[in-house]
Formats: C-alpha cells, sequence, structure tokens
C-alpha cells in the first residue's frame, strides 16, 4: 500500500567495481574541484588504503592539499575544527572522506562548518536546517557497513556539553561514493561480520518503520539479499573480491534506503547501549535486530512478513504459512547470528557483549530519548525498554 | 522539564517548524498525528532531537486530553491509559476549559 504521501531523495554518484577509486580524479573535475582534503583514520592509513588513492592523482594535474588521519573512533567538534583549520589553511576546495562511520560523519561536519564558515556546529544541530550548497564531498567507505556514503544524517559529539549532536539534511549526501572492493579487503571476520550485520539492520528497519515508502523498499529488499548471499562469504574467506563489493553494495543500498525512511527501536536500543556500555554499534545492531522484529511483529506484521522473501528466499516464502512469516524471518536472523558467532565470536548477547547487567535501567531510560523511536511501528516506553533489554541479555 | 518561555525564537533549545500552513492545519486538527507528521516529512526540527521526544509525549498527554478516543486511537501509535482523573480532566477541559478558557 502506499503511503499518503513520502519523500525520496538521493542524488549520490555511485561508482561501484573494479578500480573505482582510480575515477575519484575525473570525478573531482567533473565537481570544479583541484584541491581536496583527505581525512581519514589511523588504521585505514595503516592499511596502506590512503596510499591507493594517492596513486590515483598521481598521473593528474589535481593534487592533495592535506591528510589528516587522526580521525578518533567517535567523531567530535574538536576534530571538526581542527580539519576544518587544516583546510583553509592548506587552501583546499573538496573533501574526501576515506573510512567507516567515523571518518565519515567527522567530514560531513567539516563540510557545515566550512560551508556555512561557522565554527558553532551546535548552530546546525537538528533537522533540514543547512540551507547552503556544500563543498564537493567523495566519500570511499573502507566498513560494509554504516551506508554512510549514501545517507543524510551525521552524529558527532561535543564532548564539553556532553551531547551528541545529529544533524539531518539533504545538503549532507556526498556526491560521490566510490565502493572499490580493495577498500574493505582488510577488515578483519568480527568487524566484517558487525558491519554486515549493520548493514542488514538498517535494511530491515528501512523495511519495516512507518516512514517505508516503495523506493526505499527496493533499495532495502536488493540490500538484504545481497547480505543473504554474501556476508557469511565474506566473513570466512575476506580476500573475495566479489564478496568484498556485493558487501559494499549491500552496505550503500542500505545507507540509501534507511536515509529516506528512517529507522527504529534497534537503532534507539544500539545507540543507548552504545552510550552507555560502549558496545561497537555493529555488534549492537546484531544483538537486538530480532527482538525489534519481534517487538514490532503485530503491528508491523505486514512487512516484516514480506522480509522473509528477500532474507529467506522465494521459496521459503511461499512455504510458510502468512501467520508465520514474521517468526520464521526472526527465526533466520538468529541462525545468522548462531553462525557469525560460530565464525568469529561475534556477540550473540548483551552478556556475550560484556555488558553488566544493573548497566541496563539506564540503558533504557537513555534509549526513551533517542529520535528512532518516533518512527518505530510500536510505542516503545521505559518499561518496555527494560524487558527487551533483559531479553537480550542472556 | 518543558516550560513554556514565551514566543522569541532567541532562548529556545527546540524548535519545531511546520512547513506550511496546510501541515500545521492537519496536525492540530488531528488529522495526522505528530509521528505521521514526522514521518511524511510535514515538520522539521532545530535543536536536539532527543529533546523533541520529551514534547512528543507531552503532546501526546495533551491529546488525549483534548480529543475524544475514536480521534486519539487513530492518531496516537499507544494511547495512554484513561484513569477516572484523566478522564475528569477530559470532561473539565469540554465543559470549562474550551468554552470559558480557564
Amino acid at each position: 500500500m502506499l503511503p499518503s504521501y513520502y519523500e525520496f531523495y538521493n542524488p549520490v554518484k555511485i561508482l561501484s567495481g573494479n578500480k573505482a577509486v582510480e575515477n575519484i580524479p575525473f570525478e573531482l573535475d567533473q565537481l570544479g574541484a583541484r584541491r581536496p582534503i583527505i581525512i581519514t583514520d589511523r588504521g585505514v592509513a595503516g592499511a596502506g588504503l590512503v596510499r591507493i588513492i594517492e596513486k590515483a592523482f598521481a598521473d593528474t594535474t589535481l593534487s592533495i592539499g592535506a591528510v589528516y588521519d587522526e580521525t578518533p573512533p567517535d567523531s567530535s567538534i574538536e576534530t571538526v575544527n581542527t580539519i576544518a583549520g587544516i583546510y583553509r589553511k592548506t587552501g583546499c576546495d573538496s573533501i574526501i572522506a576515506v573510512g567507516g562511520g567515523s571518518a565519515i560523519d567527522t567530514a560531513k561536519g567539516v563540510n557545515i562548518v566550512i560551508t556555512e564558515n561557522s565554527e558553532d556546529l551546535m548552530k546546525f544541530m537538528g533537522a533540514e536546517m543547512l540551507k547552503k550548497t556544500m563543498k564537493p564531498f567523495i566519500v570511499v567507505p573502507t566498513t560494509s557497513g554504516t551506508g554512510s556514503e549514501c545517507t543524510l544524517v551525521a552524529v558527532i559529539s561535543n564532548p564539553a556539553k556532553n551531547v551528541k549532536m545529529a544533524f539531518t539534511s539533504y545538503k549532507l549526501l556526498p556526491n560521490v561514493a566510490v565502493l572499490d572492493p580493495r577498500m574493505t579487503l582488510t577488515c578483519p571476520p568480527k568487524i566484517t561480520a558487525a558491519t554486515g550485520m549493520d548493514a542488514l539492520t538498517h535494511a530491515m528497519e528501512g523495511f519495516y518503520c512507518n516512514q517505508k515508502n516503495p523506493m526505499s523498499d527496493a533499495y532495502a529488499g536488493a540490500a538484504i539479499e545481497l547480505v543473504r548471499d554474501n556476508l557469511v562469504e565474506a566473513v570466512k574467506n575476506g580476500k573475495n573480491e566479489n564478496a568484498r563489493l556485493a558487501m559494499a553494495n549491500a552496505a550503500c543500498m542500505a545507507g540509501t534506503a534507511f536515509s529516506n525512511s528512517m529507522v527504529g527501536m534497534v537503532h534507539g536500543l544500539g545507540h543507548a547501549a552504545g552510550a552507555v556500555c560502549h558496545i561497537p554499534h555493529g555488534i549492537a545492531m546484531s544483538i537486538f535486530l530480532p527482538f525489534g522484529l519481534e517487538y514490532n511483529s503485530v503491528k508491523a506484521a505486514d512487512p516484516i512478513g514480506r522480509l522473509l522473501v528477500h532474507w529467506g528466499g522465494f521459496d521459503e516464502y511461499m512455504k510458510t504459512p502468512v501467520a508465520q512469516r514474521p517468526a520464521r524471518t526472526v527465526e533466520l536472523v538468529r541462525a545468522m547470528k548462531d553462525t557469525l558467532y560460530g565464525l568469529c565470536g561475534l556477540p550473540r548477547t548483551l552478556s556475550e557483549a560484556g555488558v553488566p547487567r544493573e548497566k541496563l535501567p539506564e540503558i533504557a531510560k537513555t534509549a526513551t530519548g533517542d529520535g528512532s523511536l518516533l518512527l518505530n511501528p510500536e510505542e516503545l516506553e521505559y518499561d518496555d525498554a527494560l524487558r527487551v533489554l533483559n531479553e537480550a541479555y542472556a | 522539564m518543558l516550560r513554556f518561555r514565551g514566543t522569541s525564537l532567541d532562548d529556545a533549545d527546540l524548535v519545531i517548524y511546520f512547513k506550511n500552513i496546510d501541515n500545521a492545519f492537519m496536525m492540530f486538527t488531528a488529522q495526522m498525528g505528530v509521528p505521521q507528521a514526522f514521518a511524511e516529512h510535514r515538520i522539521f526540527v532545530k535543536g536536539d532531537i532527543s529533546v523533541s521526544m520529551s514534547l512528543i509525549r507531552c503532546l501526546n498527554i495533551v491529546e488525549t486530553h483534548l480529543f475524544p478516543p475514536i480521534i486519539y486511537r487513530r492518531i496516537l501509535r499507544r494511547p495512554p491509559s484513561m484513569g477516572l482523573k484523566k478522564q475528569f480532566c477530559r470532561l473539565y477541559i469540554y465543559l470549562v476549559g474550551i468554552p470559558i478558557g480557564i
């Protein structure tokens, strides 16, 4: 059924496949840019991935203005302002983010600061507050993943005010996303598994939450099928470039889906667990996903049931009675969690992730303030959150 | 704690904008609830989105007092339970609050 009204927007040009990185100078030229800053982190730089990008500029008239490789695991306002200072000092005119969600969100924050010519990011906090056209911005993800190369969201912390600032704006979308299998080849199995489950959660929540629409459903369904067919192989055999590229595409499509249909309580609980107990985001998503599906399987029975087409396959969908399809979807998600645990030890429960039980009330309280809950099909209050956390504990 | 602090935008920690008057009319006449208004991009937020969650819970409570069940059951995801005290409060709003304004 069509929603009474929806909006869908994804202007990001996607470059996917063999030697995709080598096309970056051409794309920058098309955007009228000549001197990018590369924003990345030590891990990515240490793995030699930035060198691949630098080599792409070797025979061109463009030059890299600066490389900042000290982005911390959580984007922060101090880092954003430091990088903006380097950008201005070195005369850069564009941004290339190379890394996972943190590097990409940091780059989005830098773009806000540079474009708005301001140092106070807090002025732009909120949804649809940015008006100016941003500087040329290219993203090369090195995990599969947050899908941030195709999302309109950035989250940056302000430690001084103890606030996580959320920015939601179509202006934050990059001009180009580059999916090159070389960029994720060095990703270890457990991180591959965690980020893969993050992509699956984006796609699944985008498929059944209240802002869903036919366009986002198309991206989400395709993403789920790619995860179904490639995640285990990518974890088992990290050098399989086909599996890596498929997962990169899955994450990108899942990002496109949830950027246009948002997420729900799985992310609400995951953000809270990350804030209180510092559980990595992908691990939290993997733990909470089946519980989110179960919790919403009354209000969102139809879309969760239809997830079985993509997650279980057409045959599985047809042989499962209609009333049992949501439960079967949940069962298959749990089966994937067990497989990944067996392959790389990806935690399946909060206790396996090392969360102390006495932290659950604090996580529940924090979760109720998360904006993701607004688009969840079923209301989630404190008692509900605590009950779900206890179920996810053991 | 949420407090009314007047109509100046300068002091606001959170501002919720309606994109146009039609969207505002639809929401305030209970043709759609706040979650649906967000889902359909009818409104947008300046400030801390987590604070908006508290405001929305307040709006839910206000809607259950202003509108009869046949309306609020349609626009709220989970209507809160209305005990005797709240029922009396709603009756007061209908008989005294709305007509006289006290």
